[in-house]
């Protein structure tokens, strides 16, 4: 797939040794894109479309200057969905970074309550969330069980752990918790995870880059620091690595970092961005899976004794289909060709597919980007994405954001502009994808340098809706208008023994002949985290049976559910709940 | 390397049995031989000798003395051509291409060939000069449109210089044109068609390399990642393992060939070949010299 790659390699040889110009920060791989396949004609029953301003989503997201001069400023952050106050309708959490120049004085992450009627209200001051500083990606998940979700957000600088109080406010207890850290750090992915299921939740910590401004060359300055010939921000590649961290819940409040003794603190030589957690193995035991950028990616796999293997290469989700490390952003978890097992998607830069890899049950992975029909799109830098059921016909799509990083470069190569469109490959079945841009809607083919992004619904209506974070610009908040009269079915797990937000915990729907798969994720798409009610599409199905695993390993068959409606599922108790919501 | 010239150059000679006696060391390749060849030298060398004794250091990898010979036989012959050339060639393949391109250029104005134009080019491209290394192909492409290593050379230009895929494209196919059966071409031409999504004429493209040239594992390797993509896994696995059996630290094949076991359900193969692809992939760099023999690059005479 990379032929460019080892076009270059032999052809090469002629010369003996590289020429320094073709060497940049990010590993991008040349890749041609695939031919365009016959559009299928088939009506895509979505319809996406961005009604932030009238959300009153207005307030940017602030990620450096306009002009890109160090890598802190092209990174961007996540958002989240989540319902912090228990209301039944999710929430915003929209995330920001600062400038290094000051000049960004009133930027903060925001956290904006769901009015009910389709407009949101800025509560940030109110909960107690006003920050300034370099936020990157949140986490979002009940640590302490008592009912509320509750905030882990990393920064550069110091990540911030943010107590749920339960009455619309939140406390700072990153200090109590002893998730103080002695030196500034680049935290990047995080995701909750029970790695030892004991019910309570641990947390896991990507970090990207050693990085200081000060002893950071400036763009041009090294051979890292030039893109297709053009000089542009340094980095990742020509600066230092970070470890990942892994801290274990003491039940009381407080973590321990155990990042040695798990064996997590061993792994070296990637710079981390988005982290997943899923039981990929099928082994009962949540393994954990972070994207690396222009590096090997990670795949964390659970020994089941408080300790990881970290076995990516071993289990072909490490690098590309012919071993070249990508630049890693983005990873999307769900099950593209319905056989119960959970896949990866990865986003990488432009100039590359984004990667999908099919699970065998057993963990291990094929790339099935090309057969799929990703291939035909390199066109741009691609960073949160998710597998989704977006027009309810039972067949799991995938979404994609997209932005370059370098916004100097366009006015050189108009081929890489700065703002590109959103993606959306609708899933056609038999393990092909056809990418719609314009198709689905205004809101999908409208141009930003997006980042994150988040799927849930937020009106309640029975689709997905998408939340993307923009940079420098207020998010964009795309209202899902389904029309191809699919039935679905949303599962709210509540754990009883497993951790109360039932993160791991995996749930398989078989409708008509079809089965799917999905897992609790407490982050996933780029450094973000999505609406905890699982969405399954079900095309023309009336009936759902629903099997939950939960995260201690117990399996708890539910058998059927009504379909339409959202149904909230006790560990041991069965559906204690359905609601139709509006539609 | 120049055999035709040596022997063209020796009946001039009057220590031609010398010169005769370092030529089949030459071409039999015998390190003793010409060790022993070298050690009593005529007492007056004629500059077919010392061409002969040029050569032969080379071949014994002491390339102060292949120059100071060359340099020697031009001094007695400064204007011929062939003895230009091979002065050329021997800075050339000793590195110096600053002293390669004055020689290269006596001997164009001596006789402006096709070949001493692709030589001026060489020297270039090993400076890095793609620009004005790209024009002197194109120049002895021009003066001899069967020049086929002029084309091929492009085509390396303008994937190095350009990342223009579709000259090289159209330059491979004309070397192709002239040397059908090329599997260095073939290879490089079947690489270029995958890239291009052209999986089928990738496919022909490198089966044919494979006829021509069974015992290069780049074609192996190539055919066996091909055969991956096109889903093709029991024929992927064959021509992976081929690979791996003619170059055992061809780390690149090692993660194929886990990939395709993976798919073929064979994890403890799989969990072997990732072990060997970790064990050598620091190895295995991007100026692996598999696949492009030297003579591409310090080689001889296009075939006419």
């Amino acid at each position: 797939m990379s032929a460019r790659i080892l076009t270059r390699r032999s052809l090469l040889t002629a010369l003996m040794t590289a020429p320094a110009a073709g060497a940049q920060g990010v590993a991008s791989r040349g890749l041609h894109a695939a031919p365009r396949s016959k559009p299928s004609g088939v009506p895509f029953g979505c319809k996406l479309t961005d009604i932030s301003v009238a959300a009153g989503l207005v307030k940017p997201a602030i990620c450096g200057s306009d002009r890109k001069d160090y890598i802190i400023e092209v990174v961007g952050c996540g958002v989240a969905f989540f319902d912090y106050d228990n209301d039944g309708w999710i929430d915003l959490l929209v995330l920001s970074g600062s400038r290094l120049d000051g000049s960004a004085s009133d930027a903060t992450n925001r956290l904006y309550r769901n009015n009910r009627d389709g407009t949101f209200t800025d509560v940030t001051a109110a909960a107690g969330l006003v920050r300034h500083g370099w936020a990157m990606g949140v986490t979002v998940g009940d640590y302490n069980n008592d009912g509320y979700e509750d905030l882990f957000i990393t920064y550069w600088g110091q990540n911030v752990l943010y107590r749920n109080n339960g009455n619309g406010t939140f406390t700072d207890v990153t200090k109590e918790a002893g998730l103080l850290t002695a030196t500034r750090e680049w935290g990047s992915g995080c995701t909750w995870v029970d790695y030892d299921r004991d019910g309570h939740l641990d947390l896991f910590v990507a970090r990207y880059v050693g990085f200081d401004v000060a002893k950071t060359p400036k763009a041009g300055a090294s051979a890292n620091c030039n893109w297709k010939g053009l000089p542009v921000s340094c980095g990742p590649l020509g600066l230092p690595t970070a470890r990942p961290g892994l801290y274990h819940n003491n039940r009381d409040g407080t973590f321990t970092d155990v990042s040695a003794p798990s064996g997590v603190g061993s792994a070296t030589g990637s710079y981390g961005l988005t982290a997943v957690t899923a039981d990929l193995d099928n082994d009962g035991w949540p393994d954990i899976y972070m994207a690396g950028d222009s590096t090997p990616s990670f795949f964390f796999h659970n020994r089941k004794d408080g300790t990881f293997r970290e076995e990516a290469i071993l289990r072909g989700i490490a690098l590309s289909e012919d071993g070249v490390a990508q630049a890693g952003m983005g990873v999307a978890l769900g099950d593209v060709n319905l056989d119960g097992n959970t896949d990866v998607l990865k986003t990488h830069f432009s100039d590359d597919t984004p990667a999908l890899y099919v699970n065998d049950g057993k963990g291990n992975f094929s790339e099935a980007s090309i057969r799929a029909g990703l291939g035909m799109e390199t066109r741009y830098v691609s960073w949160g994405a998710g597998i989704v059921d977006l027009d309810n016909n039972g067949l799991p799509d995938l979404f994609i954001v997209t932005g370059s990083i370098y916004p100097e470069l366009e006015r050189t190569l108009p081929d890489y502009p700065f703002r590109t469109p959103r993606l959306v490959f609708r899933n056609l079945g038999g393990g092909r994808f056809e990418e719609l841009i314009d198709e689905a809607g205004p809101g999908v083919s409208a141009a930003h340098s997006s980042r994150g992004c988040a799927f849930g619904d937020f009106d309640n209506d029975g689709d997905v809706d998408v939340l993307i974070w923009n940079m420098n610009e207020p998010p964009s908040l795309l209202r899902n208008d389904v029309s191809s009269g699919g039935h679905w079915l949303k599962v709210l797990l509540v754990g009883v023994q497993t951790n109360r937000s039932a993160i791991g915990s995996k749930v398989t729907v078989r409708y008509g002949d079809r089965l799917q798969a999905q897992e609790v994720t407490a982050q996933a798409s780029f450094l973000s985290a999505n609406d905890k009610r699982l969405h399954f599409g079900l095309g023309n199905s009336t009936t759902a049976e629903v099997t939950v695993r939960w995260t201690n390993g117990n399996t708890e068959r539910i058998g059927k559910v009504p379909v339409d409606c959202l149904a909230t599922i006790r560990e041991g108790h069965g559906v204690v709940r359905t609601d139709p919501m509006k539609r | 390397m120049t055999a035709w010239l040596l022997l063209l150059l020796l009946p001039l000679s009057k220590e031609a049995n010398a010169a005769e006696r370092l030529m089949h060391c030459i071409e039999t390749r015998d390190k003793a031989c010409l060790t022993s060849e070298l050690k009593s030298p005529p007492g007056n060398a004629s500059p077919e000798y010392l061409s002969a004794a040029a050569e032969a250091y080379l071949l014994l990898g002491r390339n102060a003395e292949a120059v100071a010979a060359i340099e020697a036989a031009v001094k007695s012959k400064p204007n011929h051509y062939d003895l230009l050339i091979q002065q050329g060639r021997t800075y050339q393949r000793c590195g110096d291409q600053l002293h390669a391109i004055p020689s290269f250029l006596l001997a164009a104005k001596v006789k402006p060939s096709s070949d001493v134009f692709y030589d001026i080019g060489l020297s270039f491209f090993l400076l890095h000069e793609y620009e004005r290394a790209g024009k002197h192909f194109a120049h002895a492409a021009q003066l001899d449109d069967r020049n086929h290593k002029a084309e091929f050379m492009l085509a390396v230009i303008d994937i190095l210089k350009d990342d223009n895929e579709a000259g090289a494209k159209t330059h491979l196919e004309r070397a192709l044109a002239i040397e059908p059966q090329n599997p260095h071409y073939l290879l490089h031409y079947g690489i270029v068609l995958m890239e291009h999504n052209d999986r089928e004429g990738a496919a022909a493209a490198l089966e044919k390399a494979a006829k021509a040239d069974s015992s290069n594992p780049l074609v192996h390797f190539n055919l066996g990642r091909l055969r991956r993509q096109m889903d093709d896994m029991p024929k992927a696995r064959t021509e992976l393992e081929a690979a791996v059996r003619l170059r055992p630290e061809l780390a690149r094949a090692y993660y194929q060939l886990a990939a395709v076991y993976r798919a073929l359900g064979e994890t403890a193969k799989a969990k072997q070949a990732t072990e060997l692809f970790l064990k050598f992939k620091e190895q295995d760099r991007d100026d692996d010299p598999v696949g492009s023999p030297p003579s591409y690059a310090f080689g001889d005479r296009p075939g006419k």
